[in-house]
């Protein structure tokens, strides 16, 4: 699969969506131990806004689906979330065509532009225990994928599985952003919250692009 | 955050307590609607002068519903329960209450905060509005060994709020406007202190989203848990050793008018054995983020330039 077209990702949305709403009670769980309780049901807040957003308008092109689901997301969560994964999908949207479709490094470069986005935004780095965790590797994975090979089922798979490593590593990391740095070595054990919220949307991006593969467009 | 019990179910509690405080106060304030986030402004911007914009999360109150009013904030943006307002939405609300002078976007230090209220600038400026943002920064055992713009905030806010009001008021540019504020918040120290019936203690410095207490104290007279936070506060104020401090008792869910009274007047003992002066004194609910009985306790040292713009100031069912 080469090209990537407006429907699909917004069925990628969608899933993903659907996945975060489903996990909140977890996202919740997990910050409230060691982050200030609200990150699952601004994740949930955010991704219903969003799902409804995307079930009662059309889009037609990548750039204005993708930039309109970025400023839902910052509107509609609040908090440290709303900012950080509006600018995820936000920051390197000048990347993405206005056009119906959208290939394998045209969506690296978005992703990879919104992590350094967040990076700046948040004047984070990996390493901190925050959803940069996840995302970075997502990337990293991505874009090993994107320089072998320009399949978009390989290479949201490979972003999935990074995405998922890199949120196992931030269990082993001391948090040193956001609340949850007040919480010291209490936050070493548990994942990050953000990174897992993270990593749910890339795994729902690979398992929902390998239901699109082969069908008709 | 433990939320309300009086409540509707299928409707937005918060949006509620704006619809109750505008029918307390008829005529006072508007608002902007938003399906996420909750707005009030003073319904007549009279003078030509630097806006204030306050916000933050959600809560019990009166932060920060309450502070828009002569002497406080023009405006107010809050988000939902414990969770920082949209950047768009203090940037429509600076937007709307700016006159041309340019408005100041006060803020505790948090990261959600931060991150709106840096957004929301930037929405400013690429329109040509002029803004400043102040975060404040004033809870002493937050963020333990790191620099104090590390720092969480409590209610050192309402400090900056009101001189910075005053200022504004009086024709300052949103620049000095903005200096004042920084002024306050660096001479602002806070520090929370709350009672644990279980282990019949008294906690220092525990952080509300359950962040363990910075020190502990076997259960005591309410003089000598003063006499300690006094000292914990006053060192941190050491180089303003020669100014005037002013005190605030923000009481928690389960102090009692009493008791906010007694902490007090403790405070007021410990002060006058340090043989500082004593400023503006309030003891009220302001900010109930504990859910508990005990208090946060704000001193601010204030120079001879913020003591003119410290006064009482009066909320419609508080003062500060």
């Amino acid at each position: 699969m080469k090209k990537i077209y407006v429907k699909e990702m917004r069925r990628l949305l969608l899933c993903a969506a659907d996945k975060i709403i489903e996990k909140e009670p977890y996202l919740t769980e997990l910050d409230m131990a060691i982050g200030d309780g609200d990150h699952g049901t601004g994740m949930k807040r955010g991704f219903t806004a969003l799902k409804k957003m995307l079930e009662c308008e059309e889009f037609r092109e990548m750039d204005t689906l993708c930039k309109a689901v970025g400023v839902e997301l910052l509107k509609s969560m609040g908090g440290a979330s709303g900012v950080i994964f509006g600018t995820m999908f936000l920051g390197g949207i000048r990347y993405l065509p206005h056009e119906p479709y959208a290939d394998c490094s045209q969506l690296v470069q978005w992703l990879s532009e919104g992590e350094a986005s967040v990076e700046r935004r948040g004047k984070t780095k990996p390493g901190q225990k925050t959803m940069l965790d996840a995302l970075m590797p997502a990337v990293t994975a991505m874009g090993r994928s994107c320089r072998s090979s320009d399949d978009i089922v390989r290479m949201l798979q490979a972003g999935s599985e990074g995405a998922i490593q890199g949120m196992e590593e931030s269990k082993g990391m001391r948090s040193r952003a956001g609340r949850s740095k007040n919480f010291r070595e209490e936050t070493i054990g548990l994942p990050d919250p953000g990174a897992v919220s993270t990593s749910l949307i890339f795994e729902a991006f690979a398992e929902e692009i390998k239901k699109c593969e082969g069908k008709e467009r | 955050m433990e939320e309300l019990i009086f409540k509707n179910e299928n409707q937005r509690c918060l949006d509620e307590v704006l619809r109750g405080i505008m029918a307390a106060q008829p005529g006072k304030f508007r608002r902007m609607e938003d399906e996420f986030s909750y707005t009030l402004l003073k319904k007549i911007l009279r003078d030509d002068k630097v806006r204030i914009l306050v916000s933050g999360g959600g809560g019990r109150g009166p932060f920060f519903e309450g502070l828009v009013g002569e002497g406080m904030a023009d405006a107010m943006v809050s988000g939902e329960f414990d969770c920082a307002p949209n950047a768009y939405m203090i940037y429509r609300t600076a937007k709307e209450i700016d006159c041309g002078k340019g408005v100041l976007l006060l803020t505790n230090n948090y990261m959600g905060d931060y991150l709106n209220n840096d957004m929301a600038q930037e929405l400013l400026e690429a329109e040509g509005i002029s803004s400043r943002v102040c975060y404040a920064s004033d809870d002493v055992y937050s963020a333990g060994g790191e620099p104090k713009e590390c720092r969480g905030g409590l209610c050192g806010i309402s400090f900056m709020m009101k001189t910075a009001s005053a200022a504004a008021k009086a024709g300052a540019s949103l620049e000095e406007v903005y200096k004042i504020a920084e002024k306050a918040n660096r001479r602002t120290r806070s520090l929370s202190l709350l009672y644990n019936r279980e282990e019949n203690q008294i906690e220092f410095g525990r952080g509300f989203s359950g962040e363990r207490a910075a020190e502990y104290m076997a259960y005591c007279d309410t003089d000598i848990i003063a006499e300690k936070a006094a000292e914990v506060l006053l060192k941190e104020l050491e180089k303003y050793e020669s100014d005037t401090v002013h005190v605030m008792i923000n009481r928690m869910l389960y102090m009692s008018y009493a008791e906010g009274y007694i902490m007090l007047n403790a405070f007021r003992k410990a002060l006058e054995k340090r043989k500082r002066s004593i400023g503006i004194c309030t003891a009220g609910n302001y900010l109930d983020v504990y859910h508990a009985n005990g208090c946060i306790v704000s001193l601010i040292a204030a120079d001879e330039e913020l003591g003119k713009y410290m006064k009482y100031v009066n909320g419609f069912d508080f003062a500060i």
